[in-house]
């Protein structure tokens, strides 16, 4: 009995325990993951949730992507992603 | 160590299940739509009530940017498309999640086509909308023959000419 007792704390502390039980809580939470979809992203497409809210500045940045990067868009929700502009 | 490969298989499983696409409608799917429209939540409008027509249903919002192009657009290939006699009708999903927003959009881009809100966005998840804007234009027995994501202005001819393939 003592050495049962003794194996099972020594369980109780070894890494191994606590890894499991770092992954399974790790694991509990993906249960609250959630994906945003494309019709719910009305607050994400507000001019005050992009990278840069002031417009002018917003506008400058995207110019300079555009000529020195050649890229273009996906700064905010509204107006990127649907090969629309 | 032994346990590695098997715990990360095991993690990999989970995310693949977690990452399932969600349902998407297929060509000659046919999915009828009632809901209430945006100016009046008494007054229910369905798809039904098309069903001798060619139906584009467009599903759209106020924040979408290409939107304000397109619904202008299909307002005029709408008249179009009626004075040259053809049995056309625009039916428009909006999704906002504050109505009035939606009337305010409709206020500076107005359309004459009967405009509905799914407040509770069932119709886009049984459509599978991946993007806004997304449409389906329905043939004249209610399925979906086309389907199309975003909006440039040259997409209107296109739309023109399936709309007189489909019309006998």
């Amino acid at each position: 009995m003592r050495c049962c007792l003794k194996i099972r704390s020594e369980y109780f502390f070894s890494i191994r325990f606590y890894g499991g039980v770092i992954i399974l809580l790790s694991l509990s939470g993906l249960t609250g993951c959630a994906s945003v979809e494309p019709w719910e992203k009305g607050m994400l497409a507000k001019p005050e949730m992009g990278w840069t809210p002031d417009p002018i500045e917003a506008a400058m940045e995207s110019h300079i992507f555009f000529s020195k990067e050649g890229s273009s868009g996906g700064n905010v929700s509204g107006g990127g992603g649907c090969g629309c502009n | 160590m032994h346990h590695t490969i098997p715990v990360c298989i095991l993690i990999l499983i989970v995310f693949i299940v977690l990452s399932a696409p969600a349902n998407s409608a297929k060509i000659g799917d046919s999915y009828p739509i009632t809901l209430p429209s945006l100016f009046d939540s008494k007054k229910n409008i369905s798809s039904n009530d098309f069903k001798e027509k060619v139906l584009y249903v467009d599903f759209w919002a106020s924040w979408c940017i290409p939107c304000r192009k397109s619904l202008p657009q299909l307002n005029e290939l709408r008249e179009r498309l009626k004075r040259n006699g053809k049995d056309f009708e625009i039916l428009a999903i909006n999704l906002d999640s504050d109505p009035n927003e939606a009337i305010a959009f409709l206020n500076k881009y107005p359309v004459d086509y009967p405009v509905v809100y799914d407040a509770e966005g069932k119709y886009p998840k049984l459509y599978g909308v991946k993007g806004m804007p997304t449409s389906y234009i329905l043939d004249l027995q209610g399925k979906i023959r086309y389907v199309h994501s975003g909006f440039r202005s040259s997409d209107i001819k296109k739309i023109e000419a399936l709309v007189h393939e489909m019309l006998p």
